[in-house]
């Protein structure tokens, strides 16, 4: 292949590349667990400019929900252990969400929520459409346990 | 019994599979025919002994033998019979024994089909297609077993998941399996050509064909899961750069990068080395992405569940990468250029831009989907990117890709003239700016939409009079009627303007996509019983929810209704009735929207929940315009593919083959 349509090709590539650090930068998402944001927290760092992926399980006693407005707060512990033998004492973290409560949203559930620890020491879900995902990965495996005993 | 008999064949299929390639090679190494026509029967018997299989384990599903564990996973005595046939693919066991299905379904095919020049490929298409069924027969029997038995068996199961009783699941799961493992075929000639040292376009010729089958399902496949997510996931889009849908448009975009650049290779016997390049990493890409979703490496609310299959499947793709990639680059000199690049402003030089982009379109979505497993293995900690990434870095190669399907059949070979250019491109311009007037004036005033509908008008005029300069020229020379000559026109010529209709889907998709994209409205509304509220040009009138029957014996249905009206003159839009399906032993909500509206713009409303026994209740409005222009888009995509697609019967096609192999090798010689 000629020199110049090389040249041509490593210029489109090159900028394809920076342009995806660049939108990399801006757009990452950092994932990040109950336990580690609460020590980051306690460290003094300022989270308060980075969007966080935070993965925890719902503590179903923490719930308020007020449908007239939207307003969804609840909080979650790093582990579905912490939550059955260890709930007064497990570091915990408060979501913040704008929006209709799912209904996965309910005790054990483990939830992925995408948003900022803000100043108030809440974490603030964002606005996306999946800033709050709720799983429940061991209920079919928890059915079919249930079924073979 | 039935089941176990199903189970012994899908071992006799893994005995087969390893048999056959080891025949085959052993065959071609002692040029002994014998042997290589034992590997292909021994091949070729793969697929009935799968099918009765998956006829062992559909027998257990729909009688509900809920000894089997894997009927236990997704069926119960409540589950209609047929969801109980497509819970074949419920789960990730099944799944993986239905994968093997449609994969020994194109091996059959492939097989029986009459061997004629490409003889001296046979034994290693077959071993190449019989190592990899093997390898996932081998997953099939040893680590994710849907045949596996409980020791008490249980009384009844857990039920399909909820999701997946829906028409678009039951079509899509295998609509995309055909188009994954559809490419099983090219990539074995592909293989087979290197490994005998072929220099001409011989394998090309022979797979094109199963590659643009692999790639109409690969496309019908994306479209359906779409409108699946549409319709069943209640977000009201059709897209979201999830790692799931991100893993079957990596293959679809270096195929497709593939489809034209084979073209050029077949034309002009140049690109040899990058089709061969292109055809490995569409496999490999496949691969990747069927080891995304079964894996449970990434997070994604629609991954199956965490399953140590991860190293195999790495372990998988490096073997096969390490072992295509020392292959062909043993036979580099083989692959030379009949022809060199003489301009880049040519046909040649735009389908190469073309496929640098389609590739590196690919290379970014591969990238945003693993980027958390990259920043984990170098930092320990995962990193996510999300749509804002894909649509700022993918979106705009996509556009570019656009423009090229519009400039491209206007170029001619070796070198094109800027002055014919120009001309042919006054009309589509001129069109073009006429439209952007008229969607200014319909209030279309933001400038990143307003560009990215005019390049999508200009290839759409551009492609459309393409048809027309085609369909004049048989009017004018054989004084045809106009449908007539359009007709002859498409017939004499399938490919081209086959290839044209599928342009004209990309264009129709791409219109829809930049309309829901920019013009879509979200928002979530609290209305008190007969109150109104206005979103858009609507005015949404809260009638109230019931409790109705639910389409399934293990779910409650609620319902709720709606007036719609247009807010400025009153009239009545159309009624709506979205429901909540709540699965009490699933602990699954199924949040089914209604949609009214018209064809252009659709209403698109969800349930969200409601208060006081419906005193008050939460709707999310979607306002998707141009939607349809999406679904339409898909399927003008597979009307292309068909036309492309449908052949003149076998006599006329042999010679051709010929003429062309005899063309593609000649000047190497």
């Amino acid at each position: 292949m000629k020199p110049r349509f090389v040249i041509g090709f490593g210029v489109i590539l090159v900028a394809i590349a920076a342009m995806m650090v660049f939108t990399i930068s801006a757009n990452s998402n950092l994932e990040v667990k109950v336990n580690d944001l609460v020590a980051e927290q306690a460290r003094g760092a300022d989270l308060s400019e980075r969007v966080l992926k935070l993965t925890g399980m719902v503590v179903g006693e923490s719930i308020v929900y007020d449908p007239a407005t939207f307003h969804l707060q609840f909080d979650l512990v790093n582990s579905r252990d912490e939550l059955a033998n260890n709930l007064a004492a497990a570091p915990r973290i408060t979501v913040v969400y704008r929006g209709v409560k799912p209904d996965t949203l309910v005790n054990e559930a483990q939830a992925i929520v995408t948003g900022k620890l803000a100043a108030d020491g809440k974490f603030h879900a964002g606005n996306s459409p999946d800033a709050l995902m709720l799983q429940c990965p061991t209920r079919y495996e928890n059915a079919e346990a249930a079924a073979g005993q | 019994m039935i089941t176990d008999v199903g189970y012994l064949a899908v071992i006799l299929a893994l005995a087969a599979s390893v048999y056959a390639a080891g025949a085959s090679l052993w065959g071609v190494t002692r040029n002994d025919d014998r042997f290589v026509q034992s590997g292909r029967i021994a091949a070729t018997l793969t697929f009935p002994l799968i099918l009765a299989g998956a006829l062992g384990l559909w027998f257990a599903l729909v009688n509900g033998d809920f000894g089997v564990k894997y009927v236990a996973q997704v069926s119960s005595l409540d589950t209609p019979p047929f969801f109980r046939l497509t819970a074949l693919w419920g789960s990730q066991n099944g799944s993986i024994l239905f994968w093997n299905l449609v994969m020994s379904g194109f091996i059959f095919f492939a097989m029986l089909k009459p061997w004629r020049e490409d003889k001296p490929l046979l034994p290693y298409v077959t071993a190449t297609m019989m190592l990899i069924l093997a390898f996932f027969l081998f997953i099939n029997l040893f680590i994710a077993n849907p045949f596996e038995r409980f020791l008490f068996p249980p009384s009844d199961g857990a039920g399909l998941n909820p999701l997946l009783r829906h028409p678009g699941m039951i079509i899509h799961p295998p609509v995309l399996y055909a188009g994954f493992t559809g490419f099983i075929v090219p990539f074995a000639f592909c293989i087979a050509s290197l490994a005998t040292r072929r220099a001409d376009n011989l394998w090309l010729l022979v797979s094109r064909r199963w590659m643009l089958v692999g790639w109409a399902f690969l496309t019908a496949g994306l479209f359906l899961g779409g409108r699946w997510a549409h319709d069943v996931l209640g977000w009201g889009g059709y897209w979201g750069w999830d790692p799931v849908e991100n893993k079957s448009l990596v293959p679809w975009l270096i195929g497709t990068a593939f489809l034209h650049s084979a073209m050029i290779q077949e034309k002009r016997g140049m690109f040899k080395n990058w089709n061969v390049f292109l055809m490995l990493l569409t496999f490999a890409s496949v691969i990747w992405g069927t080891a995304v979703v079964r894996s449970g490496v990434l997070t994604s609310v629609h991954a199956f569940a965490q399953s140590d299959l991860g190293p195999l499947f790495l372990a998988f793709i490096v073997l096969m990468l390490a072992g295509s990639a020392v292959l062909w680059i043993s036979r580099l000199d083989t692959l030379k250029s009949d022809n060199a690049l003489d301009s880049g402003f040519s046909r040649e030089g735009i389908f190469l831009l073309q496929n640098v982009l389609f590739v590196s379109t690919a290379l970014t979505v591969f990238i945003g989907t693993i980027f958390p497993i990259i920043t984990e293995a170098v930092n320990g900690t995962k990193v996510t990117v999300g749509p804002p990434f894909y649509n700022q870095v993918a979106v705009p190669q996509m556009a570019a890709l656009v423009v090229l399907m519009g400039v491209a059949p206007l170029m001619a070979w070796g070198k094109a003239s800027t002055r014919a250019l120009g001309r042919m491109s006054v009309v589509p311009l001129i069109l073009t700016a006429l439209s952007l007037v008229a969607l200014v004036l319909a209030g279309v005033q933001q400038p990143i939409p307003l560009a990215l509908f005019a390049l999508s008008f200009y290839t759409l005029y551009q492609t459309l009079i393409e048809y027309g300069r085609g369909a004049a020229a048989r009017v004018r020379s054989m004084g045809e009627s106009w449908p007539l000559a359009l007709g002859r026109l498409i017939a004499r010529n399938q490919r081209r303007y086959g290839g044209y209709l599928i342009h004209i889907g990309v264009v129709l998709f791409a219109i829809g996509a930049t309309g829901k994209g920019f013009y879509g409205v979200d928002v979530l509304r609290n209305i008190a019983l007969n109150d109104t509220v206005t979103v858009g040009n609507y005015a949404f009138t809260y009638r109230g929810v019931r409790a109705i029957p639910c389409e399934f014996n293990d779910c409650r249905t609620m319902q709720a209704s709606l007036l719609v009206t247009d807010a400025q003159t009153g009239a009545i839009v159309g009624a709506l009735f979205p429901h909540r399906d709540s699965y009490p032993i699933q602990q699954h909500t199924a949040t089914i929207a209604d949609v009214t509206g018209s064809w252009f713009e659709e209403v698109y409303v969800i349930l969200a929940a409601w208060e006081d026994g419906g005193a008050t209740a939460s709707f999310q409005i979607y306002i998707n315009p141009l939607i349809n222009l999406i679904w339409l888009g898909g399927a003008v995509m597979i009307l292309g593919f068909l036309v492309a697609f449908w052949k003149a019967p076998e006599p006329v096609r042999a010679p051709r083959v010929s003429a062309a192999l005899a063309r593609g090798a000649a000047p190497s010689r």
